[in-house]
């Protein structure tokens, strides 16, 4: 049983990335743009979905880490004339030190205070940039290395990292939700007090969890933005990105792999019905949410697998037992 | 040979003593029962034992080791593992990941974890139930969960904080059994109430009331000591029926 799922899994993957790479040969420009943003803000929401549903720490201020991955790519880019595809990767590691550099001060907030407390430090981030010529103050950056490149070329190489961020975002959460590292998070998650007892080092835990999931999120703002060609404080510190990835992650279904990849679907559905009404369609986010929290706080993927028994990407481990033929 | 050594122990919680000046050992294959009437500082004891509460005067040794001021983690890396007298699982873990989670991080990885994960299981009871979520669990396969997370760790002090209240007769029968198994290869504190299943186990018993020691010594004298009687049975007798 345990062995049939795995086998399905690891299956799935290998067919997903065959057909990834496939897809940039198969499909129009703009098209392909159009999936590169809807792998981004996947991204985004499935990394706030593990802070918050893996890790326990509830950030209202993600964010922040979305603006500092892209103003680093754009800035490292461009004053050291660098390829920017190749700086991604660094993308994820400076947000992740800066993960990593907040966290002494964060982490003694708690709840509510340590959700917005990362809000608060992305405004002043933002203002910080807002104000310095050499970061393009309120007006942003341009990304100059990819204009002497060749378009297509351009377009493939941003939806191969798109891409490897939504495989990540499904196959690297499910394998990391299944180790070691996964326990000692959900067992943090659940009951720190108890996690202490069993010998888990609850702060190193919390710490390492914190710092990959702002590095994903930073990664893929770096991608994002790449894909738009420019970067402006208001947009890549913008607070709606923290509504969107909070509507998806909420009506999908917290603490899932599959919730945020229905979230995601809706959202951009609903965007695509609502594109005319400007501003309304974020208060109808907000109201879609609240609709389904009161049904049930397992969002939609959630309430399916309780219901069905279904669980595809579920980091349970089984017994071994057969609990079945017991009465 | 001395497992745990406790000397001079002391803290209050504002106008309440919780302990004070308490010194007790326990060897290895021993078991010191503690008693007291509610709010005696018994839990509170074991919480400055586990690095939850810190002492405000005392030495708490564990193998030889100076323990007193290290985290709850270091300390169960020693060698120690607790129960908790209101359980406390990791809710969204089925019991056997609560389980399994206990033998992975308190020493011994992969395939030899899950092998003592299953074996806690079933020695516990908890088979029929291992892969529901804990927090679905009934409160006595709840308490049930706690013995079984303390016992994958495979711990050399064993702290076990009333696991045998509401238990049925038979249950209590069982479990007796089962600490009985398990002693030979810990030291053991024990605060019950059950007082007979305690003196079933117990070589030694501890009397605490307000945090002092009233009592110490052989299960049955401490249960005749006047002081215990009058303070801790004479709670009970005084006890609305
Ligand atoms: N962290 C704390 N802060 C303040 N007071 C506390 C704290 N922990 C315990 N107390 C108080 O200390 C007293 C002793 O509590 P403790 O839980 O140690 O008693 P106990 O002997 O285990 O009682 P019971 O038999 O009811 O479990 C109680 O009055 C309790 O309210
Ligand atoms: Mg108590």
């Amino acid at each position: 049983m345990t062995d049939l799922r795995s086998k399905l899994v690891t299956g799935a993957a290998l067919l997903s990335a065959v057909l990834l790479i496939a897809m940039p040969h198969a499909m129009a420009e703009g098209n392909l743009r159009y999936i590169v943003e809807i792998f981004c803000v996947f991204a985004f929401a499935q990394s706030w979905n593990f802070l918050a549903g893996y890790v326990g720490l509830m950030s209202f201020g993600q964010q922040l880490f979305i603006g500092l991955g892209a103003y680093f790519v754009f800035v490292l880019s461009n004053r050291l004339g660098l390829n920017p595809f190749w700086i991604v990767p660094l993308a994820f590691v400076f947000a992740g030190t800066f993960a990593a550099l907040i966290s002494p001060l964060v982490f003694r907030l708690r709840d509510a205070y340590f959700a917005i407390s990362i809000w608060v430090i992305a405004e002043i981030v933002r203002l910080f940039i807002a104000q310095r010529d050499f970061l393009g103050s309120v007006s942003g950056l341009p990304l100059m290395a990819t204009r002497g490149m060749d378009r297509s070329l351009v377009a493939m190489w941003t939806f191969y990292l798109a891409a490897l961020l939504a495989f990540l975002a499904v196959f690297g959460l499910y394998y990391l939700s299944r180790s070691r590292l996964g326990l000692a998070l959900a067992a943090v998650r659940d009951n720190e007090g108890t996690a202490a007892s069993i010998g888990i080092n609850v702060w190193w835990t919390r710490f390492v969890g914190f710092v990959v999931g702002s590095g994903f999120t930073g990664a893929a703002g770096a991608v994002y933005y790449m894909s738009v060609f420019q970067v402006q404080p208001g947009g890549a510190f913008d607070p709606n990105w923290m509504v969107i990835m909070l509507f998806i992650v909420i009506i999908g279904g917290i603490g899932t792999v599959e919730g945020p990849i229905i979230g995601t679907a809706i959202y951009f559905l609903l965007r695509a019905f609502f594109s005319g009404t400007g501003n309304l369609y974020l208060m109808l986010l907000g109201a879609a949410a609240i609709a389904v929290m009161m049904v049930s706080a397992k969002g939609i993927w959630g309430v399916f697998r309780d219901f069905s028994g279904i669980d595809i990407l579920g980091a349970r481990r089984a017994s071994g037992f057969d609990t079945h033929t017991k009465s | 040979m001395t497992v745990l050594a406790v000397t001079n122990l002391s803290r209050r919680f504002g106008a309440i003593t919780v302990a004070d000046n308490l010194s007790f050992e326990v060897a290895q294959g021993e078991c010191l029962g503690i008693i007291g009437p509610n709010g005696a500082g018994k839990t509170s004891v074991f919480n400055m034992l586990t690095g939850n509460v810190k002492p405000e005067a005392g030495r708490i040794v564990l193998d030889g080791k100076d323990m007193t001021g290290a985290t709850a983690h270091a300390r169960t890396k020693a060698g120690l593992g607790r129960t908790y007298q209101v359980p406390q699982p990791f809710g969204r873990l089925t019991a056997f990941e609560n389980v399994l989670a206990a033998a992975v991080f308190g020493g011994g990885a992969g395939h030899a974890a899950q092998h003592r994960a299953r074996d806690v299981i079933s020695r516990t009871g908890l088979k029929a139930r291992a892969d529901k979520p804990a927090e679905s669990l009934p409160l006595l396969d709840r308490k049930r969960l706690e013995l079984a997370r303390a016992m994958a760790l495979r711990p050399r002090l064993l702290l076990l904080d009333e696991i045998a209240g509401g238990l049925t007769e038979a249950e209590v029968h069982e479990l007796v059994e089962l600490i009985q198994e398990l002693k030979p290869d810990v030291a053991m504190v024990w605060i019950e109430h059950v007082t007979h299943a305690l003196s079933a186990v117990a070589e030694r018993i501890l009397a605490i009331n307000f945090g002092a020691e009233i009592a110490s010594g052989l299960p049955d004298a401490v249960m005749r000591d006047p002081a215990v009687l009058e303070i801790y049975m004479g709670a009970v007798l005084d006890a609305p029926a």
